[in-house]
């Protein structure tokens, strides 16, 4: 608001001036709106093929209208229910556990007096670069029924456990996966920030008689309070997607593991590449895209109550 | 629509000049499609066969203008392999032109996927609307592709009578029929191996002669590569063998062949809910957990079991059972047999083996329709497209290079006739070399390569012609409608399918078990609608 | 004293927890590049073992032995990786500095609508189609290269708000005052001050583009000369995958199976494709946090 009204009292020649200095910048932006517009605006009216019924015949505009028929044929399977359910719990029990451990192991690090620090810290962002194909090679080896060394060495003389069939086991593989991926970079932010921190207030406390273990609960947990609860605002802005490798490679596409290891991303692609149903699939992705339109928008509301300076716009 | 009439009109054109001028059309034709021409001329002034003359006539007209025209149509042929596009794939397209160019005024691409993407990449191909005009159903799925509206009507304004004479000429009416939904014909099926040897047994021949097995005596006659046994007899073997090298695993199969090579009995719509227990005479769907035959093989898997047959590792094996055939951890197998099978295991364990079979030979319902060959609704000249698949199911060279690839480049002709590898090519190095010949429209005509009889295809046919056959054959199952109960039940009988079936758990316990859990997920209505589209099918098909 | 136990104590226990974190992160790395240095035979006998029975240099021998798609597959990932990140730094750098303008007329409107594209896209049908027809994309190298994993929102927005918090806007005032044009002043300025969001974007990109496998997997379907190092992994699980659950359908399925490489060599062409981000990382890692703290908080 006030930069429309301090635009409006311009004089027309610091308006010339403004356009002078805008035109350049115009031009740096140029190459990457056109390439938004290619790649993603292109194709956006495509989303009509959730309310269409799709014959490769007619394409996709010429189709003849549906009205709901795919979201209700979505809703009235079982599918729904379980991708969504898939979707949220896996997200709400990564967030508190990638809280949870990268607190924790910033807090460590941050305390940590030894050199050898920044070489933990490297290595273990090493897993989250890795790409989601490797990642699936790295749990085969340790879980392949007749190969891997789990059943092989840990399990070597008891029953091997034919790990890609059996659904009980995968919500903790996959929390897992996603711990040890995700560990190194959500510790990051919480690190630097505990790093700002001024020391002072530790050494205060030292004198005082504060505990290490006072310290970190009464001084560094308050103060990293407002990161915290931000990044995990914006981590349930995001709860409706799902790390597509994650759910879809790792468990090397496994039948027997859908009913735990589909999300709504995975059940789109399913949708659309394996079984050629290219209505439902695209129903599924706009109620994807609404509903998270809507958290995103609950979120930044949210964030814009706690820190105005954080929020998204 | 406007350029098929006008096709057809032209068509009408050419046959009415060479039916009234006999050869001085035939002089005028392009020496290329003299021989087409011909016939059509000549058939059509004896007028024996009306019909025939003037299909074969409209075909070679349509041929006529496509080179009057000047411009070649190119027709995009599609199917998988395991490795990829192969590296001649442009070379064999060319080669493969240079014989419908001549004969049919058609070039042709070739587009091989792998296995892998291979449904992925043809679902958006089809989607989008990009050009691919003939391509073959396998994995794809023949049943998803007619729901979604991908496939053509074979048999819109006479395509298949009137361009295709020798595809029908290369299968019986059923065969073709098999293909129908509700009564439109939408693929064309392969000719391959279409029944399987119930319960075959693979052993090598070393660890028979090892336990003083007696196999030379067990053949019918000298040229048989089968033995026909039962399940008693090769108890019997397995039980010495495994005295024998009790270090070593004695029998395994696939879990997920269990049903289908084992047992007589037809999983009508290609899944376990609902089967026919009686499949040769008797519509009756039942459920297969509860009949004798399921049951039998349980049991008698479960003794195999208990007698130590079983690696502890089965349930959770999958390596091929070749492959452990050959690094020595395993005895025996189960396969599906047909002609030619001794060699091809042989091959593959990399030493002779035995081959012994416990059932019949049975050919199922869904034999034809499985991974028929399609042409795209999209497909800009579907002429062009019929007559390139009727060259592949009729033209021995065509075939052979579609199958095998070049002379000379990937095989060379032996002096009996078969045909192999040049010198320094193999089949690591072969730039066309795809080993998936049962999906490439007619591997009947094509060359025999070394190895195999040179009557195997002979052999085929018998083989198909004699099998029983599915009273059920060519029904088609859509489970659109109940795939909630589908994805339910096959939840439920994953869980216990390789226990059971390997023999892991006491049948009389555990099958029970399973029933009850299938029942409340829907396994009665599942049969039930089954049932209701089988009758519906039988009856408008005539069969009772 | 008592307080100096204390922090002994806790030096001891943080050290533990960090080298078992440590050792989590790399332990199976270590397995993977142990099992493609062992036998097949023996990897197939006693499964994977981090004390292999026998070594083998086979599977390596096999994969660079001349005329083998692996090295060529190589060589795609290495100029498509390089390729990719210079045009996707050069157009999300741009962009998002020109977003970080505040007296730029029509800034909001340019957020939202690279914020709206994080929200809502076509699906991959379209996508597929847009590129496919109306760009002809399909089967060329541009299909690895441009599809999705050129720029993203996310990146954007994560550089403007490092342009907002680390580029001190009077700074750049003052270049402006002092008669530099905009240009001048981006490139002299505001790009070297951003050096650290620039190595964490490249990085991102970088390896956005080395561990991609669905743009070869959608796009090349005939030119599979054009598979990358990802692409090829993921075919042979795809592979296994499918004859494995075939075989009951179709026949021939154990041919199939009986030539997917040896389970040494699938390890070894793992190893081979990690090699290069393990390599390149520690020289952009110290970049690297400050890029993610700097520009990461704003999302």
């Amino acid at each position: 608001m006030a930069k429309k009204v301090y635009k409006e009292q311009m004089s027309p020649a610091k308006r010339k001036s403004l356009m002078k200095r805008s035109i350049p910048i115009y031009i740096m932006a140029l190459p990457g709106l056109i390439y938004l517009f290619i790649n993603n605006y292109m194709p956006m009216p495509g989303i009509v093929l959730a309310f269409k019924n799709y014959k490769a015949k007619d394409g996709i505009y010429g189709s003849a209208w549906a009205g709901l028929k795919n979201f209700k044929y979505l809703f009235s399977t079982q599918d729904a229910f379980v991708i969504t359910r898939n979707t949220i719990c896996y997200n709400i029990v990564f967030i508190i556990v990638n809280l949870i451990f990268a607190v924790g192991v910033a807090i460590i690090l941050s305390e940590l007096t030894t050199k050898a620090k920044k070489l933990y810290q490297s290595v273990i962002l090493l897993p989250y670069l890795l790409s989601a194909v490797i990642v699936s090679y790295l749990v085969f080896a340790f879980l392949s029924p007749e190969n891997g060394f789990v059943n092989n060495t840990i399990l070597r003389g008891h029953d091997p456990i034919s790990w890609y069939q059996e659904k009980k086991y995968w919500p903790f593989i996959l929390v897992f996966v996603n711990l040890w991926k995700g560990i190194g970079y959500n510790c990051i932010i919480y690190l630097s920030t505990i790093i700002g921190f001024d020391r002072g207030l530790y050494e205060a406390a030292a004198i005082d008689g504060a505990t290490k273990w006072q310290q970190i609960t009464k001084i560094t947990l308050p103060l990293l309070r407002p990161t915290i609860i931000m990044l995990t605002l914006m981590a349930v802005g995001r709860i409706f997607y799902s790390d597509f490798g994650l759910f879809y490679q790792v468990p090397q596409n496994s039948g027997a593991l859908l009913s735990v290891t589909n999300t709504i991303d995975t059940y789109v692609y399913r949708g659309l590449l394996e079984l050629g149903d290219i209505t439902m699939s695209a129903a599924a992705g706009v109620y994807q895209s609404l509903v998270g339109f809507v958290l995103v928008l609950a979120a930044n509301l949210a964030v814009k109550k706690i820190d105005p300076d954080s929020a998204l716009f | 629509m406007k350029r098929k009439l006008a096709l057809l009109l032209a068509g009408m054109m050419v046959v009415g000049t060479l039916a009234g001028c006999g050869s001085k059309g035939e002089e005028a034709a392009a020496p290329a499609a003299a021989e087409e021409t011909t016939e059509a001329a000549g058939a059509a002034e004896e007028v024996v066969d009306a019909q025939a003359a003037d299909d074969g006539s409209a075909a070679a007209a349509a041929i006529e203008e496509r080179k009057a025209s000047g411009n070649v149509p190119k027709v995009v042929i599609a199917y998988m392999n395991f490795a990829g596009t192969p590296k001649g794939i442009d070379r064999i397209s060319a080669k493969m032109s240079e014989i419908t160019e001549e004969k049919l005024g058609v070039d042709v691409e070739l587009q091989i996927m792998d296995a892998a993407s291979y449904a992925q990449n043809m679902n958006l191909m089809l989607a989008s609307g990009e050009q691919v005009d003939l391509f073959n159903t396998v994995s794809v799925g023949f049943m998803p592709c007619v729901n979604k509206g991908y496939l053509m009507d074979l048999e819109e304004d006479d395509l298949l009578a009137t361009y295709g004479q020798d595809i029908i000429a290369a299968f019986k009416p059923l065969e073709l029929n098999a293909n129908r939904v509700n009564g439109t014909l939408y693929g064309i099926p392969v000719k391959k191996d279409d029944a399987a040897g119930q319960f075959g047994i693979s052993i090598p021949q070393s660890l028979l002669d090892e336990i003083g097995y007696d196999y030379a005596s067990k053949y019918k006659s000298a040229d048989d590569e089968i033995i026909y046994t039962d399940l008693d007899e090769i108890e019997g073997i397995l039980t010495q063998l495994h005295e024998a090298h009790p270090e070593k695993d004695t029998f395994y199969m696939d879990v997920s062949s269990v049903v289908t090579q084992c047992l007589l009995i037809d999983m009508v719509g290609g899944d376990a809910f609902g089967v026919l227990n009686d499949p040769i005479n008797s519509l009756e769907v039942t459920d297969l957990f509860t009949g004798d035959q399921y049951m039998d093989l349980c049991r008698r898997m479960y003794k195999w079991n208990q007698m130590g047959f079983f690696s502890k590792n089965a349930l959770t094996e999958t390596l091929a059972t070749t492959v452990q055939v050959k690094a020595g951890s395993l005895m025996a197998y189960k396969t599906a047999t047909k002609p030619g099978i001794k060699q091809q295991e042989s091959n593959l364990c990399g030493e002779p083996v035995i081959i012994f079979q416990c059932g019949p030979d049975f050919k199922k319902s869904n034999t034809y329709n499985t991974m028929p060959w399609a042409i795209n609704q999209n497909c800009e000249d579907p002429v062009a497209a019929m007559q390139v698949l009727n060259l592949l199911y009729s033209d021995p060279e065509l075939a052979t290079i579609f199958c095998w690839g070049e002379e000379g480049k990937e095989w060379v002709e032996t002096e009996d006739g078969h045909i192999t590898f040049p010198e320094g090519v193999d089949a690591q190095n072969s730039e066309y070399f795809n080993n998936v010949n049962w999906e490439l429209c007619n591997q009947f005509i094509a060359k025999i390569w070394e190895g195999e009889k040179l009557d195997i295809w002979e052999k085929m046919q018998d083989f198909n012609d004699n099998a029983q056959a599915s009273k059920a054959m060519g029904f088609t199952w859509d489970n659109s409608d109940v795939s909630a109960e589908f994805t339910a039940l096959t939840n439920v009988y994953s869980e216990y399918q390789a226990q059971l079936e390997l023999g892991f758990v006491d049948p009389d316990v555990v099958v029970p078990e399973m029933e009850e859990r299938l029942k409340a997920a829907g396994l009665e209505k599942y049969i039930a609608a089954k049932q209701e589209a089988l009758n519906a099918w039988a009856e408008a098909n005539g069969i009772e | 004293m008592q307080k100096m136990g204390q922090e002994k104590r806790f030096q001891i226990f943080g050290n533990i927890v960090m080298i078992i974190i440590t050792l989590a992160a790399v332990i199976p790395l270590i397995l993977l590049a142990i099992s493609s240095f062992t036998d097949n035979d023996a990897l197939i006998r006693n499964g994977y073992n981090f004390i292999p029975e026998k070594w083998s240099t086979y599977a390596y021998e096999y994969i660079f032995t001349s005329g083998n798609a692996v090295v060529h597959a190589y060589m795609i990932s290495f100029v498509l990786t390089a390729v990719g990140t210079l045009c996707g730094l050069t157009i999300t750098t741009l962009l998002a500095y020109a977003l970080s303008k505040k007296f730029l007329p029509g800034r909001g409107v340019l957020t939202f609508l690279v914020f709206f594209t994080m929200l809502f896209n076509g699906g991959l049908v379209p996508t597929y189609i847009n590129y496919t027809t109306v760009f002809g994309l399909k089967n060329t190298f541009f299909a690895l290269l441009i599809p999705s994993l050129l720029m993203n929102a996310f990146n954007i927005m994560m550089m403007k708000s490092y342009f907002v918090t680390g580029v001190p806007e009077e700074i750049m005032e003052a270049a402006y005052i002092d008669g530099a044009t905009e240009f001048q002043a981006f490139f002299r300025i505001a790009l070297p001050l951003a050096k650290p969001i620039i190595a964490t974007i490249g990085l991102f990109i970088g390896i956005g583009y080395w561990n991609d496998w669905m743009n070869g997997y959608i796009y090349l379907t005939k030119r599979t000369d054009l598979y990358s190092i990802q692409n090829l992994l993921n075919r042979m699980i795809q592979n296994i995958q499918f004859l494995s659950t075939n075989s009951g359908t179709i026949a021939n399925a154990n041919v199939g199976l009986a030539n997917i490489p040896a389970v040494s060599v699938r390890m070894a062409m793992a190893v081979v494709g990690v090699l290069p981000i393990v390599i390149i990382y520690p020289f952009i890692q110290n970049n690297f946090v400050k890029g993610i703290t700097l520009g990461g908080v704003k999302g």
